[in-house]
């Protein structure tokens, strides 16, 4: 009998572990979805160069970071334009300091649980897989090989953006204008991130804590869904469609140094096929 | 055409081994090769088949050799036969396993099927001729730690085609049997079995927007179902229940609502020599529980509503099946089996047998939330319900009675009249309900020890004119001659004609050859548009006029 018991605890315990089914407060059923856009007739895009995605999780406690911000830096002054790079501060080494500006975002956290992300400084290049698995770049010295494998490629779709800002109401409406350069059947979506750069805080550094450290492309929000919005169009090759989103830019960031950071990817496979960048005050 | 008969006769001969024993074990199998080749006919609605040949082909291997065992299912569809869904297209090892069964314990690793319980949380089976897999891929764990306890416990992602789903599915059950645990009730005459289970999915999250601009729907990723049940016999009685509940589970099969999900079946059944009874009931509110939120459709179900009214055999009595309704419904059912004894005025010289099923489905009470007015809103908790309560709208009823009779040595017949209401909006259709009348005569004369000649004659009539969007709506005649002869040899000859409707004949021609474990089936003819149910499940058949042919062997 006593043998019985002790089954039957093992039994319960078991699925009192399993019972983690989650409960969702009935105030909190539905949850702000990012703009979604809209979409209209778009025009022909000039430059059909395919830009690499260069996305940095870091954290203002990570020592070997900026050695990566090297890196990347090197890489956009030899690439320009074609690189499109962001700084994502998330998980344990991106705890903030005392008295400094927390630099992480709920959306970057999402991100680096979804990815996996568990070294830092970790690189992906566009969302890339190999078989199943993300390619994450944890080696600083792999950051370069990583994009000049990507850079170059031909683009099956082509992206410019726009901006316009209006100072009084920090109103920010984007325009990313797009076109079909091959027939694309996949489900695509556009997802658009503010950037800051210039932002002065403390780092660590292989010479000790920085507190006058210059911290660019730091992810300050996503504006469309975390995963993005759907592209309204048919996927044709030839086909131009021209999205218009909304945001308010928050007081905290300095509108001169943001930047919006659009990207295309595949719905199913998260992988991302386009990209760009403009600054939101000209 | 002639290089499909070479295949087949190859294939048959091929197959005609026993089972073989290779390393101390024993290698068992099976083959199913089903073609189909139809033109179009734009009578019947009958589409045009590009490819001319379509087929449907499985192979299973099984070793075993003691404990162990492992096996592998081929599955070929090129293309898959008209009315299997197109993702099945394609040839490869769709099941593969090992297991190893020791005293007190059984795993394996692989593929496997597995069932909770009457399946209200968990259900993973195979049906093909609903095109339907949901096996797992996973580990499944059954542990024996003694007599009358069996725990089982898995992990796995379940099949979609010829990938897996994205939720990953965990469960846990326990069946106990009391009279073999409790010393002093192990000659009791009341049985008792208690068993309980809990299973849960994980997905990943998405977005699904509200109807609110702006706004998407905060999902909960585990989403948990669990069960209590108990099965009770004494004597001649038999009593068997399960309760289930389901945790919040948004999905496109609810709308997206927040509500948890619940579900009652009971089964009472009494039986003597020439007597038994059955009566069942269940309950269902918002029971669909699939691995994949936003599939529709019959595939990633993790859970199985049983059935709750008779699975006809007759053809036009399962013209209208009962189709399940996952997001609610309650039902009865009745069936009694009495044997009228030889030599009585009633049962004559041989006996006579009859059986009588009555089923009855409605949906199930369903208010608006306070405040609203609409039921089942996305991103509510849908509506509320009482659990007493039944529904105003009838989705299904069946009253149906057979007398069958031994009228010599050499013949029996068997007369069969059915009622049945048919709801379309079990179909998702709108429309008036279908009440049907229907009568069957089943004829059977055995005219020497190596040939039996069988008959069937059914009438269908219906309250509802013949429209060309159903082609089984109107009234039916279907006549069947059945030739078995030769113990190996049989040939059918049968049509069903829409007499008031269509006036479209649906006639077949079927010759058949067994031999040992091989069956050969080749048929030539109309078939209808409809639905093939199995068990409340359902495949949308199209409409197709040509030659099936159907292999079969095992060794």
């Amino acid at each position: 009998m006593k043998r019985l018991l002790n089954i039957t605890a093992i039994i319960f315990a078991t699925i009192v572990a399993f019972a983690g089914c989650d409960k969702i407060e009935e105030g909190d059923y539905l949850i702000f979805a990012g703009s979604s856009g809209s979409w209209y007739e778009g025009q022909p895009v000039a430059d059909h160069t395919k830009r690499v995605f260069v996305e940095k999780y870091t954290g203002v406690r990570c020592v070997n970071c900026p050695s990566a911000d090297v890196a990347i830096s090197a890489l956009q002054n030899t690439y320009g334009h074609d690189v499109v790079a962001v700084s994502i501060h998330a998980g344990a080494l991106a705890r903030p300091w005392n008295g400094f500006a927390d630099l992480r975002t709920t959306d970057g956290d999402e991100w680096n649980n979804y990815f996996g992300i568990e070294a830092y400084p970790s690189i992906m290049i566009n969302r890339s897989k190999t078989g199943n698995a993300w390619n994450i770049i944890t080696a600083v010295g792999g950051i370069a090989a990583g994009v000049e494998n990507a850079i170059g490629l031909p683009a099956d779709i082509a992206m410019n953006i726009t901006t316009e800002y209006d100072a009084a109401s920090r109103g920010v409406t984007i325009f990313p204008n797009i076109e079909f350069v091959e027939n694309i059947t996949a489900p695509l979506t556009i997802t658009l991130l503010v950037m800051e750069d210039g932002i002065v805080g403390k780092q660590t550094t292989p010479e000790g804590n920085d507190e006058n450290y210059v911290f660019n492309h730091v992810l300050r929000d996503v504006i469309t869904d975390l995963w993005g919005a759907d592209i309204d169009a048919d996927g044709n090759q030839g086909t131009c469609r021209m999205g218009a989103f909304t945001y308010t830019l928050p007081q905290e960031y300095v509108a001169e140094n943001c930047h919006i950071v659009a990207f295309i990817s595949n719905k199913d496979t998260r992988e991302i096929l386009q990209c760009a960048e403009t600054s939101i005050v000209e | 055409m002639k290089r499909l008969f070479l295949l087949l006769l190859v294939v048959a001969v091929t197959i005609e081994l026993q089972a073989q024993n290779l390393g101390g074990g024993q290698v068992t199998g099976n083959f199913q090769i089903d073609a189909q080749l139809s033109r179009q006919d734009s009578s019947i609605g009958a589409e045009d088949v590009p490819q001319k040949l379509l087929s449907n082909v499985f192979a299973n291997l099984l070793y075993t050799n003691g404990g162990f065992s492992a096996g592998i299912r081929f599955e070929s569809y090129l293309d898959p036969l008209l009315g299997f869904n197109s993702q099945y297209k394609g040839a490869g090892i769709a099941n593969k396993f090992m297991s190893y069964q020791g005293d007190m314990f059984e795993i394996t690793a692989g593929n496997f099927y597995e069932q909770y319980g009457s399946g209200l949380i968990f259900r993973s089976y195979e049906d093909r001729n609903l095109g339907l897999d949901n096996a797992m891929m996973g580990v499944n764990v059954k542990i024996r730690p003694m007599d009358g306890i069996i725990i089982k416990t898995m992990v796995g992602k379940q099949r979609y085609y010829w990938d897996y789903g994205k939720g990953l599915v965990r469960g846990i059950d326990g069946e106990f049997s009391l009279n073999s645990i409790i010393k002093k009730f192990e000659e009791s005459k009341t049985r008792v079995t208690l068993g309980a289970g809990f299973v849960s999915k994980y997905e990943e999250d998405q977005t699904i927007l509200a109807p609110t601009d702006g706004f998407k729907l905060n999902l909960p990723l585990n989403v948990g179902a669990g069960s209590f049940r108990m099965d009770l016999a004494h004597g001649n009685w038999g009593l068997q229940a399960e309760y289930a509940i389901k945790s919040q589970d948004p999905n496109v099969l609810n709308n997206y609502i927040y509500k948890g999900g619940n579900a009652l079946f009971v089964s009472a059944s009494y039986s003597q020599k020439g007597l038994g009874i059955n009566l069942q009931a269940k309950r269902i509110d918002n029971m669909g529980f699939k691995s994949e939120r936003s599939l529709a459709g019959e595939m990633l179900y993790i859970n199985y509503i049983p059935a709750m009214s008779k699975q006809h055999t007759y053809a036009l009595m399962a013209l209208y099946p009962a189709i399940t309704q996952v997001n609610g419904e309650m039902g009865i059912q009745a069936d009694v089996t009495y044997s009228i004894k030889k030599g009585t005025l009633l049962g004559g010289k041989y006996g006579t047998t009859l059986k009588m099923n009555y089923s009855q489905i409605m949906s199930i009470d369903k208010q608006p939330l306070e405040g609203s007015t609409t039921i089942g809103e996305m991103g509510t908790n849908g509506y509320t319900s009482n659990f007493f309560k039944v529904g105003d709208e009838l989705y299904y009823q069946d009253f149906n009675v057979e007398i069958s009779k031994k009228l010599s040595k050499k013949s029996k017949l068997a007369l069969t009249y059915a009622y049945i209401a048919f709801n379309p909006i079990m179909e998702n259709e709108h429309g008036d309900i279908h009440y049907n009348n229907v009568v069957v005569a089943d004829y059977t004369y055995k005219m020497n020890s190596k040939n039996v000649l069988r008959g069937e004659l059914q009438w269908l009539k219906s309250n509802i004119e013949y429209f060309d969007e159903d082609k089984r709506s109107g009234d039916w005649l279907m006549a069947l001659v059945e030739w078995n002869f030769t113990s190996a040899f049989f040939l059918s000859v049968s049509d069903q004609y829409n007499y008031n409707g269509s006036k479209e004949h649906y006639y077949n021609v079927s010759v058949g050859y067994t031999h040992n474990t091989t069956r050969l089936q080749i048929g030539y003819g109309k078939q209808r548009k409809g639905l093939l149910c199995i068990g409340g499940v359902c495949r949308e058949v199209p409409a197709s006029n040509g030659l099936m042919i159907s292999l079969t062997s095992s060794f």
